[in-house]
């Protein structure tokens, strides 16, 4: 049996007893002498105790107040020893007692698990609240998204009823809800929203030399409202940033604000990802209406005129244009199929553009 | 001091020390991560009452060590109460919202955002203190919450007309009244700052940072440590301990460019380590003077259980210094 000092408090004043203690096997308890007070057990099941390194505290749950405080780590190791084989010892200070290296592993492992799972599982569960979430989803917020650019654009009429009856030629994939309005604008661009109400600016299509490229530019765009890429990309980063910050934010400042760009680097080669299987989509539809897929080269080799692009591949949404014609020409060149010249599609362009 | 006290107490008597180690630390805050993270929460109470246990358990005054002896189980009841308070203002709101009257929503919203201030200040303060205690003796908070209600909205709403200039008398006063409330024992916390001085210690720290590019910042937050600490003082009757702070600018800046660097380069798994030495810098950077004696404190608080307001407090996201 081996004897520690240890400073002992009664609870009624700040005075500090220098006092002997030992671990008393017999009685199951702690055996505190202290200078000046009596002798006392403090039995382990009626004790609690709280370490910080080299410290250990130990109240008294039944006389509240009172503490020894020892600073001697032997004490502590001793302590817990007799607690864990006793089994007044919590899994916590297993835990706690482990040590620094199993720390750093264990801090390892959680990210690595929250990397996985946010890699792996996330993008799955999001795909399966896609597909729990109604169309009616998709129908209410693409429509406040139209009344927000109906509202601030200038919608060009004539233009936009062209570009309907050019659709109504068009098969795509059956797909029978779109609807296509041309906005007067310089910009050379275009979007679909989730409700299948596609916006076409008209500075795209004054960009244009022949039909197969608006065919491409709507076959692009149809591919988007068919697949719901905005609604899945909505759950992704929605899911994302719930979960980072669920898992992250208690951590500290520098780890949240670092998964959260994560996040969002990731939301963009999602979108990346979109892009590319809108464009292979895209092609295929062009190849069932017989229009020639090569306008879908020749659109983007216009966009890359108009966007000269000095962000790297890796932090745009839209893939690199030159990636983006390598992999169309590819699609393309894996596929027979035959052209048929469109007389009423290049008439109704013609108007158009 | 006049009259010859019978025990004079040499003011070399007081020592403040901080224990802690960066690896132990960091052993809890990763624990506490993961039981957090697997709970999707709920431990939060449990981990906070770690941590709090943990850093109150390395700071020493006099060979003595801190003890913070609130509880995981406290917590989440306080927790569960703030959570039920937040639903009820959303609630609120929405019903609001949904009966078409937002502005009348948000005006009740807001409202009840801003009253939970004063009562969370309240609240974290009479909980924290009680369960704080040295050799012993606890700590406590001896505030009247309809007193504090009061007072808070007076200054608010002198802050409001003044166009927000009043806010340095108003975080003056709140320091004030809810520090020098504050019990240790027999032993009375008082706070002796002044709105005017404040104002001017952070009107010259702003522009001085600007002209400087940034580099006076250091001595801006050793003026405001020395703020806080240099009003600080401790009350037995006559006799008194008075708090004094010790730090140079110089000693922060390499502080903080060390902490920043280290946050940097560990991709944030460093914080323990930053935390650390940042508690140890301030801590053995206050120096008590006086002539209390610290062996003869007597107990005078009771006990207090309800912990709402400590973790209304977190929900709002504002820290407390003591």
């Amino acid at each position: 049996m081996s004897y520690f000092n240890a400073g002992y408090y009664d609870g009624e004043s700040s005075r500090k007893y220098s006092a002997r203690i030992f671990i008393d096997n017999i009685n199951n308890g702690i055996n505190i002498e202290p200078e000046g007070a009596r002798n006392e057990i403090w039995l382990l099941h009626e004790i609690t105790v709280d370490h910080a390194g080299n410290y250990t505290e130990i109240k008294h749950r039944l006389q509240p107040g009172k503490s020894i405080q020892v600073e001697d780590l032997e004490f502590g190791i001793q302590l817990r020893k007799v607690l864990n084989a006793k089994n007044y010892s919590g899994w916590y200070h297993k835990l706690i007692y482990a040590g620094t290296v199993v720390h750093v592993f264990l801090a390892v492992s959680i990210l690595g698990l929250i990397a996985a799972t946010y890699w792996w599982v996330l993008p799955e569960v999001a795909e399966k609240a896609t597909v729990l979430l109604p169309e009616s989803y998709d129908k209410n917020i693409g429509n406040n998204m139209y009344e927000n650019v109906v509202r601030y654009e200038k919608v060009n009429e004539p233009k936009t009823q062209l570009i309907s009856q050019f659709a109504d030629q068009i098969n795509f994939n059956g797909q029978q809800n779109l609807r296509f309005t041309v906005v007067d604008s310089k910009e050379v661009n275009a979007f679909a929203l989730p409700d299948g109400n596609i916006i076409v600016y008209s500075g795209i299509l004054k960009s244009m030399d022949n039909y197969s490229e608006l065919v491409a530019l709507m076959s692009h765009e149809s591919a988007h409202v068919s697949n719901r890429h905005s609604i899945k990309l909505l759950c992704r980063n929605l899911s994302g940033y719930l979960f980072l910050s669920v898992v992250m934010s208690d951590v500290n400042g520098i780890m949240a604000v670092i998964a959260d760009n994560a996040n969002t680097l990731r939301s963009l080669s999602y979108s990346r990802s979109f892009e590319e299987e809108a464009d292979r989509q895209g092609v295929e539809v062009m190849i069932k209406n017989k229009v020639d897929p090569h306008g879908m080269i020749s659109l983007f080799e216009k966009l890359k005129e108009n966007h000269k692009e000095s962000l790297p591949g890796f932090i745009s949404t839209h893939p690199l244009t030159d990636e983006r014609i390598n992999y169309i020409n590819k699609e393309i060149s894996s596929k027979s199929f035959s052209v048929f010249k469109n007389e009423k599609l290049e008439e109704i362009f013609n108007l158009i553009n | 001091m006049e009259n010859a006290e019978p025990t004079p107490v040499s003011s070399n008597n007081y020592r403040l020390t901080y224990h802690g180690s960066g690896g132990d630390y960091f052993g809890i805050i990763i624990i506490n991560w993961l039981l957090t993270a697997i709970t999707l929460g709920l431990y939060y109470p449990w981990a906070k009452a770690r941590k709090l246990q943990y850093l109150y358990g390395v700071t020493d005054l006099n060979e003595s060590r801190f003890s913070f002896h609130g509880t995981g189980a406290e917590m989440f009841k306080g927790f569960i109460k703030a959570v039920l308070i937040f639903v009820i203002l959303f609630v609120i709101l929405f019903f609001f919202i949904w009966m078409q009257m937002p502005i009348i929503g948000l005006i009740v919203f807001y409202c009840g955002l801003f009253s939970l201030f004063p009562l969370a200040i309240h609240g974290s303060y009479k909980y924290r203190m009680s369960r704080s205690s040295w050799r012993g003796i606890r700590f406590g908070y001896r505030g009247d919450r309809a007193d504090f209600f009061k007072l808070f909205f007076k200054w608010i709403f002198f802050t409001i007309i003044t166009l927000g200039i009043y806010g340095a008398w108003m975080s003056i006063n709140i320091r004030n009244y809810v520090l020098s409330r504050v019990r240790f024992g027999n032993l009375e916390f008082r706070y002796k700052g002044n709105g005017g001085d404040y104002f001017i210690l952070i009107l010259k720290g702003y522009f001085l940072t600007i002209i400087t590019l940034g580099i006076y910042s250091f001595l801006w937050y050793k003026s405001l440590f020395d703020y806080y600490v240099n009003n600080l003082s401790l009350y037995d009757n006559e006799r008194k301990v008075q708090f004094r702070s010790t730090a140079t600018g110089g000693q922060i800046f390499g502080l903080l460019i060390a902490n920043i660097f280290i946050l940097i380069f560990t991709l944030g798994l460093g914080y323990a380590w930053v935390v650390t030495r940042t508690l140890n810098y301030i801590i053995s950077h206050i120096q008590l003077n006086g002539d209390i004696d610290l062996d003869q404190i007597v107990q005078t608080e009771g006990n207090y259980t309800d912990a709402t307001g400590e973790d209304v407090g977190d929900m709002l996201d504002f820290g407390f210094v003591i």
